[in-house]
């Protein structure tokens, strides 16, 4: 009688485990899911920061408003990569700097700002910057939501080492 | 130590790399925080937040400026200064001015004050 009893509650047990694991794996494509809109959203936001430089740079002259501009959407770029649970900051931050700096370090102040012709490597190095960014990103993303079972990585740590002290 | 919160104390929109640049620059931002208090041997909190961002010529002016215009010793500005920011590339981008600035020609060694 004892051994029918403990038979009896094998199919809830199943029951219960199956819905557990149907819950998890539905709950991880939705992370996976938003994480990807969210990206998606930082790639046009990457974009138009760099078509914004490329103007900035190879206008005739100085514009004091669009430098503050760049430099808001640089902070704010920097913001939006922050709330994606997904991305270690540490990892993007070497990225996050080169962009900046491309940006920002030369021909970016009044006092030594002169129109950039096309060839400039000032654009070179935006666009090489822009490109690093999204590979860090996407980078990331494979290794928090790989393609293969079981999709999601269950991790205690960080996808990449910590930036300072190198 | 000396806390300096930049949004608050100096201004939400630093920029600049020269006081050419206008008021609220790198150079400007050394000469009337940083240098005083690293001369007097204080240690400095500087937070960053509350502003709408920093550009790379600030931060090299300001911070790496401490070694390459200044003449303190990289080793000083380093152990002297905190970074407080919630966006954690700019503390890194700021160490790694300090770190990579070559004292210039006519940089004179400061007087520092060792009580």
């Amino acid at each position: 009688m004892a051994d029918k009893g403990w038979l009896d509650g094998v199919p809830w047990a199943i029951a219960v485990v199956g819905w557990g694991v149907t819950h998890l794996f539905s709950e991880m494509r939705e992370r996976r899911k938003e994480a990807r809109s969210q990206i998606d959203k930082l790639y046009e936001s990457l974009s138009k920061l760099t078509i914004e430089a490329h103007e900035f740079h190879s206008a005739a002259e100085f514009s004091g408003t669009q430098s503050r501009e760049l430099i808001a959407k640089l902070h704010r770029l920097e913001r939006m990569l922050s709330r994606i649970g997904c991305f270690d900051q540490d990892g993007l931050s070497p990225a996050i700097i080169r962009l900046r700096r491309s940006i920002t370090l030369k021909n970016f102040d009044a006092s030594d700002f002169k129109q950039q012709a096309a060839e400039s490597e000032i654009f070179e190095a935006i666009d090489s910057a822009a490109e690093e960014v999204e590979d860090e990103m996407e980078r990331q993303y494979r290794y928090a939501f790989p393609s293969q079972f079981p999709y999601v990585r269950w991790r205690t740590g960080t996808a990449s080492p910590k930036i300072w002290p190198k | 130590m000396i806390t300096i919160r930049v949004a608050q104390d100096f201004s939400r929109h630093p920029a600049g790399r020269t006081k050419a640049d206008g008021p609220f620059s790198g150079e400007h931002f050394r000469q009337k925080f940083l240098v005083p208090a690293l001369r007097a041997n204080e240690r400095l909190l500087i937070v960053l937040d509350g502003a709408r961002g920093y550009g790379s010529s600030f931060l090299e002016e300001a911070f790496g400026g401490l070694v390459r215009k200044e003449g303190f010793p990289r080793e000083v500005v380093e152990s002297s200064l905190d970074i407080q920011s919630a966006d954690v590339s700019l503390e890194a981008e700021i160490r790694e001015y300090i770190h990579d600035a070559i004292p210039e020609g006519n940089a004179e060694a400061p007087h520092i004050n060792n009580g």
